[in-house]
């Protein structure tokens, strides 16, 4: 049975046209949820939370920042990543899919910094989106923050790109594409886990 | 936050019909959330787990006040029952009347389902009862609210 096909008739659209429509929420009512909890304990779950859903908050962030100074200083180094035994190959060159935003990733040779924290692992996203406007990566290594880590592209038509630094480790990421489109990496792993709901894939990355 | 706030806003204050109730229940809320976040399960949906926490609110604000079956009784909604965002014409006045005549496990179903387009089996997590009972709440609902527009819109 195809219940929303047959409850979704016209009266139930016109009811979701005036149901649907968001609030406008006042800064103040988010502030005095963010002062109260500030004031609790924090659950260490509740950073990357506060971030999956807008929340300032620069640790990784400003972990990778160091990282990549570092970078720009000077090392190259032969990291390692490893993609899931099913994945395609990373090598493979990016694969323009037919028609509108279409999608394809690859590797190049991952290097590895040190940081603070331990050794992370450079790691070169690549994605054919020739009718996006924008994309980022966003991941558990960033904290989920969808600024933080922007591809970049050289022209109009050319594949978006990215370097991130990442420990090694079991890493769940997705592209989000125009700010709003999450998308998997065509190329590797989906995750099984896929956290709220979203595309995730999945890369692993060995310790240098 | 600034994803997750207005939606349950505005699921508040279609459940509660009373926009000061539905910020009180949306805050207290998400301090919920907060302290229940180490027992989310890492990687399961997060939607019906946090609607859960929102649905449960609002039904113990409804419990503790009784309001919309008084409004139903007063014939009326406050002014500020109205999604700020909706202008209030014939007929989204007219939904919201039928919305807040539907048994509140109907509204809470028929919500879930078609402003917060959930599917059933996440309903069903949300509320705490079994999938084919969510299924017949949804149906009740729809036949309920297209009974009470037609009726108000052909004797309006």
């Amino acid at each position: 049975m195809d219940d929303q096909r047959e409850q979704r008739d016209e009266t139930i659209e016109r009811m979701r046209a005036v149901l649907t429509p968001l609030p406008s929420v006042a800064p103040s009512s988010i502030a005095r949820v963010l002062a109260a909890t500030a004031h609790r304990r924090p659950p260490s779950a509740w950073a990357r939370f506060g971030e999956w859903i807008g929340t300032p908050s620069l640790s990784l962030a400003r972990a990778g920042a160091l990282a990549a100074a570092t970078l720009v200083i000077g090392f190259v180094a032969r990291g390692a990543l490893r993609p899931d035994a099913n994945a395609p190959s990373v090598t493979q060159p990016p694969a323009a899919a037919a028609g509108g935003a279409s999608t394809a990733a690859a590797t190049a040779p991952p290097l590895q910094a040190a940081n603070a924290h331990g050794a992370l692992v450079a790691v070169q996203l690549v994605f054919d989106a020739p009718d996006a406007r924008s994309v980022s990566v966003v991941g558990d290594f960033n904290d989920w923050q969808p600024t933080a880590t922007p591809m970049r592209r050289l022209e109009a038509g050319q594949p978006w790109s990215a370097l991130v630094l990442i420990p090694p480790g079991r890493h769940a990421y997705a592209l989000l594409v125009d700010g709003a489109r999450w998308v998997a990496d065509p190329r590797a792993t989906r995750a099984k886990d896929d956290d709220f709901g979203k595309p995730q894939s999945v890369l692993f990355v060995q310790a240098p | 936050m600034d994803a997750y706030y207005p939606r349950a806003l505005r699921f508040a204050t279609q459940m509660l019909g009373d926009a000061h109730d539905a910020e009180e229940a949306v805050q207290d809320s998400w301090l919920r959330v907060h302290d229940a976040l180490p027992r989310f399960i890492e990687g399961a949906p997060f939607d019906p787990w946090f609607f859960r926490i929102l649905a449960n609110r609002c039904r113990s604000a409804q419990v503790k006040r009784g309001r919309f079956r008084a409004l139903i009784e007063v014939g009326e909604l406050p002014a500020d029952a109205a999604t700020p965002a909706v202008t209030m014409d014939e007929w989204s006045t007219e939904v919201r009347h039928a919305l807040a005549q539907l048994p509140s496990e109907q509204r809470e179903a028929f919500l879930l389902r078609h402003v917060e387009e959930l599917e059933y089996d996440e309903i069903a997590a949300a509320t705490g009862v079994g999938l084919s009972a969510v299924r017949m709440r949804v149906k009740r609902a729809c036949d309920a609210l297209r009974t009470l527009l037609d009726e108000a819109m052909t004797h309006g």
